[in-house]
């Protein structure tokens, strides 16, 4: 009873977030054009799934109601061939299948192009970590800003965080801005997901894949490994945080040591504005 | 007593099946374009639109 009023109460406070919530119905909310796209290509062809599956059902219901021994014992033994029957249920689901088709290529096309990418982002499977490189922004010593995220155990979390989705350095990006991330890995194959921004790709030892991203508002976007790589799999999630361009260059600042210009800017900094020309 | 005539059953079945097979289906997917996805679709533009509007002010 309380299983089944909480159920009403969810169908009826139908929420969704960033994460995966218990008994979530449906699809989280997007955070990028890409998932956007996604989300509309699932409801044109839910159209003509709900089509096909009314018309057969009811095809299916007629057939066994009307056709069946004791209710019909004409039997129809000259409808050996029908041309025109065959022609019908041959070119109405080629047609339908067009249809599903066209925005499906038009799509999958779209994500893959990566065009004029502002930043960069590498992202490194491991057993059972990510690692993560800016290799835009350069210290003194010419390194680039590396660090790895680690699952926060349970013991650690604190009131607010999500259990085995929380890391203790998330991807902080900025939002706006036409991101590249480069995927890859170092052992075993991995698969970089974040539902809500509409992002897997896998992760291949020896190969770079690539996928671009423009994130539409700011938001923590939690996501997990996706392809089974060994026993702590479903232990390596990916959270990526985006924040506005102030933010993220304070952040910035934190990662790399400050010192400072005649204009105020670490070097990394005034890097970072030279690079995004379009929202500095 | 005159027997009902037994010719055309089938073609005229036929018809009626994939007419009212298809016309429900149809009325069920535009059920679903109309109430589901169409709100979604204006609930999301909302709040991208209230967002924009946050930014430049």
């Amino acid at each position: 009873m309380c299983f089944l009023s909480n159920l009403i109460w969810l169908s009826s406070n139908l929420c969704s977030n960033d994460a995966a919530q218990p008994w979530q119905f449906g699809f989280q909310d997007g955070g990028s054009p890409s998932y956007e796209g996604i989300v509309e290509l699932h409801d044109d062809i839910m159209f003509y799934l709900i089509l096909i599956l009314v018309g057969v059902a009811w095809m299916l219901m007629s057939t066994i109601r009307k056709f069946n021994w004791n209710h019909n014992q004409i039997v129809h033994k000259y409808l050996n061939h029908g041309t025109v029957l065959e022609l019908i249920w041959t070119i109405s689901p080629a047609l339908v299948l067009i249809a599903i088709a066209f925005p499906s290529f038009k799509l999958l096309y779209l994500l893959d192009e990566v065009i004029d990418p502002v930043m960069t982002v590498k992202a490194i499977g491991n057993q059972w970590y990510w690692s993560y490189e800016y290799s835009d922004y350069l210290d003194q010593e010419g390194q680039s800003i590396e660090f790895d995220s680690y699952l926060v155990p349970e013991s650690d979390l604190e009131i607010g965080d999500l259990r085995l989705l929380e890391v203790d350095n998330r991807v902080v990006v900025p939002v706006d801005t036409h991101i590249r991330f480069i995927v890859t890995a170092r052992d075993v194959i991995h698969s970089f997901a974040v539902p809500s921004l509409g992002v897997k790709l896998d992760c291949i030892p020896g190969r770079l894949n690539q996928f671009s991203l423009v994130i539409n508002r700011e938001g923590v976007f939690y996501g997990q490994c996706s392809e089974l790589c060994g026993v702590l799999h479903g232990f390596m999630p990916v959270v990526i945080e985006a924040v506005s361009l102030e933010q993220y260059l304070a952040w910035l600042s934190d990662q790399i040591p400050p010192y400072l210009t005649k204009e105020g800017y670490t070097p990394c900094i005034y890097l970072c504005i030279t690079h995004l020309p379009s929202v500095c | 007593m005159a027997l009902a005539p037994i010719t055309g059953i089938l073609r005229k079945r036929l018809i009626f099946d994939i007419s009212a097979g298809l016309g429900l289906g149809l009325a069920c997917s535009y059920a679903y374009w109309y109430g589901v996805h169409i709100p979604s679709v204006r609930k999301r533009d909302a709040f991208y639109a209230k967002l924009a509007q946050e930014k430049s002010q």
